[in-house]
């Protein structure tokens, strides 16, 4: 059984001035309340609401497209989903194995070749070396990158990287996809394999959660729609009801 | 290990549940050994591609550390008018040992802060990454150590069955390295004026720890040995190997250290873990 459960989630960032990080500034700040010359927000965190009371319930085999505009809020809400932020108000239940398919390229070692970059990703998503080994010839075929994965990764294009990446995180067999919209980087070939691929996971009682600017990939991909403005909710039901909430353009 | 692959994981996560409890510092600290093979083989992975296309391969740590050896032996001994007999042995075995902790405590101020990215895009522990990069100079210690065996041959000294002592010591050592790396880098992804501070601080633990100065051959000052807790570190992982049993006072000052550190390192891991991201 898959489950992602959230009830009334926010998240408070905490932003450091670009000083605050220093210890002469820590100083000052003490001394201000001796002296109180220096300002007394100077220098203190700052906190951005990223997330602000999110509900929702995704059950196997649901399809979550998020959509809003750049900084509403879709990256910080994957990071929480995958477990990198913890939630700082409401809960959250996530039962089943996720697969982080975000932030592509990070973790990667741009001089080492394609099968080393391989082994890497694979051990830092938690695979044993013997693991990785049983899935590199999946990884190859998947990929089709050939003989390219004998050189180093920095002289591939971002769409072999891509094609690297959804190919290791593919042979995971997570429950729960999370990807971000690097996705549309791909070849209409290679789209159409990925597509195949996430829908396999779906019909094995998995949960995908995409978060994309391309209503067509979001049309043909989720059967679900959450569009975030500003941290919080505006709509949430049947991606085609999501779509009708969207500010005309 | 536990793989992704196996079995049902559930993680529930209640904002206000933030308390302090030692369920919560084992469900932190438990990577430390559940996920050795991913720290492991990530740390193998650095040092072999480090030294690809190279003709020693990782040896060219040990055929460095023997050419300090060497240089050590037949100039500076001259100059310092030491007896080489002893002070060599001395010089390279302590040398190492504090290479490993000096080298680990001084990367790990820019461990969190250059793994940034990564934290903010795979959930792995971050303890992982401090893990990985004392790994890196655990094998680079093991390498340099080589060094020793050739030393006792050119100039032997008594090694008795006390010398199996010293494996005790270097496992006190392995714990300090490990709590002060993770102290420290966390400390250091949050206030970035202390990697320069560090820097400092092991130059000075360099000068006041006997190193290049023999301990039975200083002049005054005693006091500076026996509050120094890397001294103890040392002698209890140093003193076996040459032969000498270390004193009680020793074994009680480095274990003491270890203990307190190891403490330390388990609330501020606990405490802060889940902050790291929004520092680094």
């Amino acid at each position: 059984m898959t489950i992602i459960e959230a009830k009334n989630l926010g998240i408070e960032f905490p932003v450091a001035p670009q000083n605050a990080r220093s210890f002469r500034h820590l100083a000052l700040r003490t001394a201000s309340r001796v002296g109180g010359k220096v300002s007394k927000n100077e220098g203190e965190f700052q906190f951005v609401q990223a997330l602000d009371d999110i509900s929702f319930t995704l059950k196997q085999g649901d399809r979550l497209g998020l959509l809003g505009h750049n900084g509403a809020g879709k990256t910080t809400l994957i990071r929480v989903l995958a477990g990198i932020y913890e939630p700082t108000r409401g809960s959250l239940r996530v039962v089943g194995r996720n697969v982080p398919m975000f932030d592509i390229g990070l973790g990667m070692d741009e001089e080492a070749s394609g099968y080393e970059n391989i082994r890497t990703r694979g051990l830092i998503l938690g695979l044993s070396p013997q693991e990785i080994e049983e899935r590199v010839p999946e990884i190859v075929e998947f990929a089709e990158l050939g003989d390219y994965l004998e050189l180093p990764i920095r002289t591939y294009s971002s769409g072999m990287l891509l094609r690297l990446v959804f190919s290791i995180a593919a042979s995971i067999h997570g429950d729960i996809i999370l990807m971000d919209e690097w996705i549309a980087v791909g070849d209409a070939q290679f789209r159409k394999k990925t597509h195949e691929r996430l829908q396999d996971i779906t019909m094995r009682s998995g949960i995908v959660v995409l978060a994309s600017h391309d209503h067509g990939l979001l049309r043909d991909t989720c059967n679900l729609g959450l569009l975030l403005e500003g941290g919080r909710v505006r709509a949430y039901g049947a991606i085609e009801d999501v779509f009708k909430e969207l500010p005309a353009v | 290990m536990t793989s992704l692959t196996d079995g049902q994981v559930e993680r529930y996560v209640v904002a206000d549940q933030r308390r302090l409890t030692w369920q919560r510092c084992r469900a932190d600290i438990a990577p430390f050994v559940t996920r050795h093979v991913t720290w492991r083989a990530l740390a193998a992975g650095d040092i072999r591609s480090k030294y690809r296309r190279t003709l020693l391969g990782p040896w060219w740590i040990t055929a460095t550390n023997a050419f300090t050896a060497l240089i050590m032996g037949l100039v500076a001994g001259r100059f310092l008018g030491a007896d080489m007999k002893t002070y060599l042995p001395h010089f390279m075995v302590s040398m190492t040992i504090w290479g490993f902790i000096s080298s680990s405590i001084g990367e790990s101020c820019f461990t969190m802060i250059s793994a940034g990215g990564m934290i903010k895009a795979v959930d792995m522990p971050i303890l992982i990454h401090i893990m990985r990069m004392v790994q890196r100079n655990l094998i680079i210690f093991l390498h340099n150590i080589a060094v020793i065996p050739f030393i006792w041959l050119v100039y032997p000294w008594h090694v008795g069955i006390v010398a199996v002592l010293s494996v005790v010591g270097l496992l006190l050592i392995y714990i300090f390295v490990v709590s002060a790396s993770v102290i420290v880098s966390m400390i250091c992804v949050r206030y970035r004026d202390v990697p320069p501070i560090m820097a400092a601080i092991l130059q000075l633990l360099f000068f006041i720890s006997p190193i290049i100065w023999e301990p039975s051959k200083v002049k005054g000052g005693e006091l500076v040995v026996t509050l120094n807790p890397i001294a103890h570190l040392l002698a209890v992982t140093r003193d076996p190997i040459m032969g000498v049993a270390p004193s009680l006072t020793n074994w009680v000052i480095a274990t003491g250290t270890v203990a307190v550190l190891t403490a330390l390192m388990i609330y501020i891991y606990t405490r802060y873990r889940t902050r790291v991201v929004y520092w680094a």
